[in-house]
């Protein structure tokens, strides 16, 4: 769906990767790491010094016509209502843009007003919106119609809780109807929850690229258990562990899931003690990535 | 689906025109301001020339007659080419973006989506009453050809300044910033457009005629119409130029926008 063939571009260097059809695509990296640049390339918006991108088989900007009608986009810096016109006119002039019919309109623009909850905001400029309103309206927009592939840069931010929800839930819809979804965000927490792949940007190059599974494993395979235990403290002396303590009568255990799984750590503290609750996490992406990074430099 | 382009001009029309009514006020008070601002001008120019016979052999009317053109040829550029005029605006606030993620043309986009109806009825209006009040005082007979040759050279001159919009924008996209260039380049050489080009210095008759051409905006083709005397100072040919050069500007300046659109991509804005 998405192609990547060696490009070079500014401070991304060497991308080279392929997005299947139907995947949702976490871009993460600090700032400057090159995910905007990553994201306008594949819109057409820029083109690469070298190397090839192709969208759909095609080249977004020798085809930008053509691959417009298949993609969806939303910039933080690329306003998509014009400051003159109301959110309904916006939407209007969209509808004649792209040729979408009056039964497609009205059916879409029903069901994303409804999620994103922005039909008291038709009649209003963008620029009396505030930063929330003004979001959820682009999504909206973005959301209209129905395409191959969705670019978001930054998406969630300014919307509160629900906003979010809402934005997660049609990413799952559209992935659903097997659309291709490449969404960009400092939030690593908030993207890991959508993504099935991530793509890590570090200082222009790809860091990593595959599923969350394997960013877990592949970088720190860190999990840690929390036990409540009544009665004796429960032996794990011969189980490799990272790291160790205990609280009054609560244990929490640091492990490398490469090494012991949670499993094996579950069976010998339930073998020597009688567990009141349990819980296991996993570190969180953030800190994964920040520890990796840290880790590499 | 089929998009229709003509349904989408509409559309951007009906915009515009459902702002107008929705602010009905504010519109006819803008479109006003615009007409007695520039109207303005011209009465205090009308006041100083009533004070000479003639200016190198062009009395008060046939100098109404040379702004007229100017004003109308305005009035049409603006519902066209604001888009251009303002294109530096348009890419620093992201919007030119918009315009390139759309399957549609730039320059159409940049066009109707800007067009500036209520300063081109300040401006076309001032144009027209211009033409009204000149037009019967300069003693011509309106031959059919030489009402046809009107209209071609309006055509002409509005592609004329048109051409002088697309390449300035065209700049924009290497430079970052071109409005001193603008000014230099088209407001303050359009101050010279109302009057003769014949009573101004070589320097500047020469920059009027072949670095930016307004004198076959309204001069060259006011000739045509008007035979004055100081036409023998330049070629005969140039009387008739204005629909061809407008022509051949425009397609130049928009072989130099289409490189560019290259590069704005290249290296984005």
């Amino acid at each position: 769906m998405v192609l990547f063939d060696h490009v070079w571009k500014f401070n991304l260097l060497d991308v080279d990767l392929h997005i299947p059809k139907g995947t949702v695509l976490g871009v993460i990296g600090s700032s400057g790491s090159g995910k905007t640049t990553f994201l306008r390339l594949a819109s057409g918006l820029l083109e690469p010094y070298s190397g090839h991108i192709r969208i759909c088989g095609k080249d977004p900007v020798r085809s930008r016509k053509e691959i417009s009608e298949e993609i969806s986009v939303l910039f933080a810096n690329v306003p998509v209502y014009s400051d003159k016109s109301t959110v309904m006119e916006g939407l209007l002039e969209t509808k004649s843009i792209y040729g979408l019919s009056d039964e497609e309109f009205d059916k879409n623009l029903e069901h994303v007003s409804e999620m994103l909850s922005f039909r008291s905001m038709y009649g209003s400029k963008p620029k009396t919106l505030s930063l929330g309103q003004k979001r959820r309206a682009e999504l909206g927009m973005a959301f209209l119609r129905n395409v191959s592939l969705y670019i978001f840069d930054e998406p969630c931010i300014g919307l509160d809780q629900n906003g979010k929800e809402a934005f997660k839930k049609l990413v799952y819809e559209k992935k659903e109807e097997g659309a291709t979804l490449l969404v960009s965000s400092h939030d690593m927490e908030e993207i890991a929850g959508i993504a099935d792949r991530i793509l890590v940007l570090d200082e222009g190059k790809v860091f990593f690229y595959g599923s969350v599974e394997e960013l877990h494993k592949r970088l720190i395979p860190m999990e840690v258990c929390t036990v409540e235990y009544s009665g004796r403290c429960p032996d794990i002396s011969d189980i490799e562990i990272e790291k160790l303590t205990i609280e009054k009568n609560v244990m929490k255990i640091w492990y490398n899931s490469n090494h012991v799984s949670s499993g094996e750590v579950l069976e010998r503290i339930c073998e020597t003690t009688t567990v009141e609750s349990i819980n296991v996490r996993r570190t969180g992406l953030g800190e994964i990535i920040k520890t990796a990074e840290a880790g590499r430099k | 689906m089929k998009s229709d382009t003509l349904h989408l001009s509409a559309v951007y029309t009906k915009m515009i025109f459902r702002s107008w009514f929705q602010y009905r006020v504010d519109a006819i008070l803008r479109s006003f301001a615009v007409f007695a601002r520039e109207a303005t001008s011209i009465i205090v120019v009308y006041f100083t020339l009533l004070k000479f016979d003639s200016l190198n052999g062009w009395n008060i009317y046939e100098m109404l007659f040379l702004f007229s053109l100017v004003y109308v040829t305005y009035g049409i550029l603006i519902i066209f080419f604001t888009g251009l005029r303002d294109f530096g605006s348009t890419v620093k606030n992201g919007s030119f973006d918009r315009y390139i993620l759309r399957p549609r043309g730039l320059l159409y986009q940049l066009i109707f989506a800007n067009a500036d109806w209520f300063a081109a009825v300040g401006h076309g209006g001032l144009g027209i009453l211009l033409f009204l009040l000149s037009a019967a005082k300069i003693g011509v007979v309106w031959t059919p050809w030489r009402i046809v040759y009107y209209i071609f050279s309006i055509i002409g001159g509005v592609l004329i300044q048109g051409a002088i919009f697309l390449f300035l924008a065209s700049l924009n996209i290497y430079l970052l910033e071109t409005n001193s260039l603008k000014e230099v380049f088209y407001w303050n050489a359009r101050k010279f457009e109302g009057y003769p080009i014949s009573i101004f210095h070589k320097a500047i008759q020469f920059c009027m005629t072949f670095v930016v051409p307004f004198a076959f905006v309204n001069y060259f083709p006011a000739q045509f119409i008007l035979r004055k005397e100081d036409m023998s100072l330049y070629p005969g040919i140039f009387m008739y130029l204005t629909p061809v050069l407008g022509i051949v500007m425009y397609i130049l300046a928009y072989a130099f926008w289409r490189y560019s659109i290259k590069f704005y991509k290249s290296s984005g804005n």
